[in-house]
């Protein structure tokens, strides 16, 4: 480990791009225009499982300002997804909304009344629109090729210890069935994207996306182009939240550019955003877990079926399995994961990708086990959660189990226990005093131990300029989280320049590097290592370079905020500029630029790092109106380094503002009878606003993690995790009812208390 | 959306005269905070060829007030009726209902006449291209009776159990306002009560809302206005009670309950008024009306909980009034 004395890191600096957001002058990928650019609607399928048996598109090509039509005859037949299982458009539909055809035309409104001119006759085949439905047997099949609706076949599991004999031996056990529901992306840009296939083969695509070398690999194996003719930007998104690289909108373009040679903007409505985008996984969470009457844990059995809808974008049980098998001290483990097809939108990557579902189930349990014991839940979670250098069982399904990392679980808890004031408001359930007559109060926390590294391949180029200003090119995304602010510390820091002189471009294949996709809280981990290491490396060759000035060796070189001196006797120094100037102008040194590159991964075994957090919540529930405000709300998290401060704080925040509504407001309702969505809208599809109670206080915790060069920690995700159980548990202690389903609108608390 | 002629209107005649051109054709529009929406996804039963803009009539937005009571124009915007400050002292009710709608920009183009004529925002209506062609809009059946009715009303009309969305019409209702209308065969008024019918209102096809007056209450009459819905900002109402009641020596001497959010239109509960007249303002008082205002709801599948919470708003609302 390097010093860690730092100069940039951990400074709260203006971030990058925000002048730009807040005066509008930020370029997101439906500001571009280009000459020429025609507009696509999309048609979509009216049936949950169809057939095309003949499509008809003369009608739709013949009207006036349609350029061109689109269907699965002119796609490539080469599947594609996680799971290899659809293609850009197909012969046959999968739900409603599934996509058929797309028609190009002068405006949006043409392209649009040519969508009712395609005849399309369809065969309409039985459907299945839910779990139950799927796995019984005889079910009518989503993917006939398949041999049932469960993912590749069979179901995935994970043992560690003896569960029977560890769950036989327990004094008593607790369990229950959750049914966590179906969230939607709902980011605030709309999904879409920008094509343009020129008359050279080169295909540019502008479009909101989290990883835009993956997306580039993706379109060169669709359209069989070099990977160099292929230029994905995604220079601002609107959030991603795991849903942006969803949706076929870049390659129905793609397919739509090829044909009129003309560039192709393809805007989703909102109702074909929610249709298209991945969706959280709706899951049923059966656990079961075993204790000692003196507070141990013995053992964990557990059943995960997750709805992945349509096609196999993902089907994350196997996260759902880290949040019941990683956060307590449980030496025998046992899950099973089904991830289930459906005729219903698909599922995929959002916000917390499979764990906010486990921690509602696994927390609520322990704090039930709390309870029996007659333990305070806050002292109960911190005797019981896993502590350094406990085995990981959930983190991998082999045989060999990772090892937990240092870190600083214990003073998250009991900072966010003081913060709420648990000492003064907890009580046991139901049981505290009544306000204005129908309100109860209480209190609740969750814990969460969450994926912050990953041993994909990373890279960074810096690049440093004739005046010592630097250039920072990263194959990472920043999605409004941030990113761009926290890699240009990191770079800054690393190379011994101030933060002003660093300017970060992400999210261009073109100009960049490869990257994995910015997903699983490692954005700042991996993309930062990359960063740092990048930096060094110009670090290296600038001082040797500086060495040569001051008649001396690299090594008895330092670089502080672009000053280059002697360690021994900092007043013999020159600026990097100096040197820059000096060496690249003209050809002493036969450079133009300094460069510096890294391309790697970092290990992820036998040690794993984690973000490990607690969140609390105070709740009061109206028991007349069945109405849930939250009071009070915090999360505290140890983030390693806290390299933007207030980047951290306010991706706490932002993942409380998801979990607020996933647990108490979202609800997407599907036709039960038709599987149509009724409310992919702002309206009736109700993410809470400013006014909702959103506002959860964060605060850091830094415990450096051992396996990153800057100790950080990932915390895209962790704000979610947490504060989903701590306001479950938070109802329960207010009203001593346990709600195994959410989210808890007032109508199931109402049916609940025996008054709906 | 489908291509429009748009027109505007220069005076109320000019827009009767439109209107009664392009009969069914033509829809109306001033701030169109609603029928933007329903022509983009082409929700209507029938897609408009014409809009008759009414926002470039001039006279058609004002407040005043005179010894009757309050006179407002037609076009006459929520923020304008919230930010007033006539409405804010002598009419608080208006202002609470006008502030409950939506977001601020919504409220600077949605009018007051928009708001009282607005369409229902149950799902299966509003489902692209009439794909759900239900009894509302001339078909068979309500979708929402055997479908996804969480939103949906507990109070049914003519087959349908849409949830009517307005915030104005209540608290309109509650203080005893009337609509002017305008058509081709002259002026007419009828109370805001009277002028739903159900499945819709009864305003001809020419006829548009010139103004609505609302008559000064009495020294001792007060009014309040209560939302119930999922979000404190944007939402419709899930179950709204708009409760004016004159209380002269500890006895309610006049009542008058509306409810939103819970029927195909808006809609004044007198049975649960007579449970509170000439008598006083008591818990039991309340409790009784209030389980009076639901007497005639039936709750389909999944929305009960509205049937408790209408009870608890408007025994809270007349409690708040005591």
């Amino acid at each position: 480990m390097m010093s860690q004395q730092f100069n940039v890191v951990g400074k709260r600096l203006p971030r990058q791009g925000a002048a730009d957001k807040v005066t509008g002058e930020s370029q997101f990928w439906d500001d571009v225009q280009l000459p020429g650019m025609l507009y696509a609607r999309i048609l979509h399928s009216p049936y949950a499982n169809a057939t095309i048996k003949s499509i008809d598109t003369s009608q739709a090509e013949a009207l006036p300002g349609v350029a061109a039509v689109v269907t699965y005859k002119d796609a490539p037949r080469i599947p594609y997804s996680v799971s290899q299982d659809y293609y850009i458009l197909d012969n046959k539909v999968q739900f409603v909304g599934d996509e058929v055809a797309a028609v190009a035309a002068v405006d949006q409104y043409v392209a649009e009344d040519a969508l009712s001119l395609i005849q399309v006759q369809y065969q309409v085949n039985p459907t299945v629109l839910s779990v139950d439905q799927a796995l019984q047997s005889g079910a009518p099949l989503v993917h006939p090729a398949e041999k049932g609706n469960i993912l590749a076949g069979a179901a995935m599991s994970n043992k560690y210890g003896d569960v029977d004999k560890a769950m036989a031996a327990s004094d008593f056990t607790v369990e229950g069935t959750f049914q966590t529901p179906v969230q939607l992306n709902m980011r605030m840009e709309i999904h879409g994207s920008l094509v343009n296939w020129d008359a050279n083969n080169n295909i540019t695509i502008w479009k909101p996306t989290q990883g835009v070398h993956g997306e580039a690999s993706k379109f060169s194996t669709l359209f069989g182009v070099p990977i160099n003719k292929i230029r994905v930007i995604s220079a601002n998104c609107g959030g991603v939240f795991g849903g942006a690289g969803s949706g076929r909108h870049g390659e129905i373009g793609a397919l739509l550019s090829r044909k009129t040679g003309r560039p192709i903007k393809i805007t989703y409505t909102r109702m074909e955003d929610g249709l298209a985008v991945n969706h959280r996984h709706a899951m049923n969470i059966k656990v079961k877990v075993g204790a000692k009457n003196d507070g141990t844990l013995t053992a964990v059995d557990s059943e995960v079926k997750s709805d992945i809808g349509a096609y196999g974008a993902s089907g994350p049980t196997s996260y759902t399995a880290q949040a019941i098998l990683d956060t307590y001290a449980i030496n025998n483990c046992r899950w099973t994961g089904y991830a289930v097809y459906t005729n219903l939108p698909t599922s995929g990557a959002y916000r917390g990708y499979g764990m906010p579902q486990g921690y509602f189930a696994m927390a609520q349990l322990v704090d039930a086990i709390a309870e029996k014991l007659n333990i305070d839940p806050v002292q109960f979670v911190l005797k019981s959660h896993r502590k350094d250098g406990d085995v990981l069982p959930g983190s991998s399904t082999a045989a060999a189990k990772p090892i937990l990392t240092p870190n600083g679980w214990d003073e998250c808890i009991n900072k966010g226990a003081q913060m709420i004031g648990w000492k003064e408001k907890w009580h046991p359930a139901g049981k505290g005093p009544t306000y204005e007559g129908s309100k109860k109060r209480g209190v609740g926390l969750g814990i969460s131990v969450h994926v912050t590294n990953g041993g994909s391949m990373h890279s960074a180029i810096v690049e440093v300029l004739l005046d010592g200003s630097v250039h920072v090119y990263s194959g990472s995304s920043d999605m409004g989280q941030g990113l761009r602010t926290t890699i240009g510390q990191l770079a800054a820091e690393a190379l011994g320049v101030t933060y002003e002189n660093v300017l970060v471009f992400m999210a261009d294949s073109g100009i960049t590097q490869i990257c994995p996709s910015t997903v699983a809280s490692y954005g700042a981990y991996l993309s930062g290592n990359a960063a740092i290491n990048a930096a060094l490396d110009a670090r290296t060759q600038i001082l040797e370079l500086a060495a040569v000035q001051l008649a001396t060796t690299p090594d008895q070189l330092a670089m502080t905020n672009g000053m280059i001196y002697l360690k021994s006797k900092p007043d013999t120094k020159v600026t990097l500029s100096d040197v820059m100037r000096r060496y690249t102008a003209s050809n002493v040194s036969g450079r133009t630029v300094i460069v510096g590159h890294y391309g790697g991964a970092l290990p992820t075994m036998p040690k794993i790092d984690k973000c490990v957090g607690a969140g609390f919540a105070e709740v009061e529930v109206d028991t007349e109106t069945g109405e849930i405000t939250i009071l009070n709300s915090n999360g505290v998290h140890d983030v390693g380094r806290a390299v933007a401060p207030s980047v951290c704080e306010n991706q706490i925040q932002g993942g409380a503002v998801h979990a607020v509504g996933y647990v108490l407001k979202e609800e997407l309702a599907y036709d039960p009878t038709t599987g149509r969505m009724l409310n992919s809208n702002h309206l009736n599809y109700r993410i809470p606003t400013a006014a909702d109670d959103v506002y959860v206080q964060a605060a850091l915790v830094e415990v450096p993690s051992s396996l990153h060069p800057y100790g950080i920690r990932g915390i895209g995700e962790p704000g979610l995790n947490t504060t989903v159980p701590a306001i479950a548990n938070a109802i329960y202690n207010a009203i001593g009812i346990r709600f195994y389903e959410f989210p808890i609108t007032p109508a199931k608390v109402l049916k609940a208390l025996g008054k709906a | 959306m489908k291509q429009f002629q748009h027109f505007n209107a220069s005076t109320v005649d000019d827009a009767i005269a439109l209107l009664t051109k392009y009969k069914e054709k033509a829809q109306i529009i001033a701030g169109g905070t609603d029928l933007v929406g329903l022509l983009k996804d082409r929700s209507l039963p029938t897609q408009p060829e014409v809009l008759v803009n009414i926002k470039t009539i001039s006279g058609l937005s004002y407040i005043k007030e005179d010894s009757t009571g309050l006179k407002i124009g037609a076009a006459t915007t929520l923020y304008d009726i919230e930010t007033n400050d006539t409405v804010k002292t002598k009419y608080p009710m208006l202002m609470q209902a006008a502030h409950s709608v939506a977001a601020i920009v919504t409220r600077t183009m949605g009018t007051i006449a928009g708001n009282l004529r607005q369409a229902t925002r149950c799902w299966y209506y509003r489902w692209n291209n009439n794909v759900f062609y239900c009894i509302r809009k001339g078909g068979a059946l309500c979708y929402g009776i055997s479908g996804d009715n969480r939103f949906l009303g507990i109070i049914g009309a003519g087959g349908c159990y849409t949830a009517h969305p307005s915030d104005m019409a209540p608290a309109l209702i509650a203080l005893g306002a009337s609509v002017q209308v305008k058509g081709a065969s002259g002026s007419r008024s009828l109370k805001v009560e009277e002028m739903y019918t159900g499945l819709g209102d009864s305003l001809k096809q020419d006829e548009i809302i010139t103004e609505i007056s609302v008559p000064t209450p009495t020294p001792t009459g007060k009014g309040t206005y209560m939302k119930f819905r999922t979000r404190r900002a944007i939402d419709f109402a899930l179950v709204s009670v708009a409760a004016y009641l004159d209380i002269q020596g500890g006895t309610v001497k006049d009542a008058r309950i509306a409810l939103g959010g819970v029927a195909t239109q808006p809609i004044r509960v007198t049975t649960a008024e007579d449970k509170l007249k000439g008598s006083a303002v008591t818990s039991s008082a309340a409790a009784a009306a209030a389980s009076e205002a639901v007497r005639n709801a039936v709750a389909l599948t999944m929305n009960s909980y509205k049937v408790q919470v209408t009870k608890a708003l408007v025994q809270r609302a007349i409690l708040s009034l005591a």
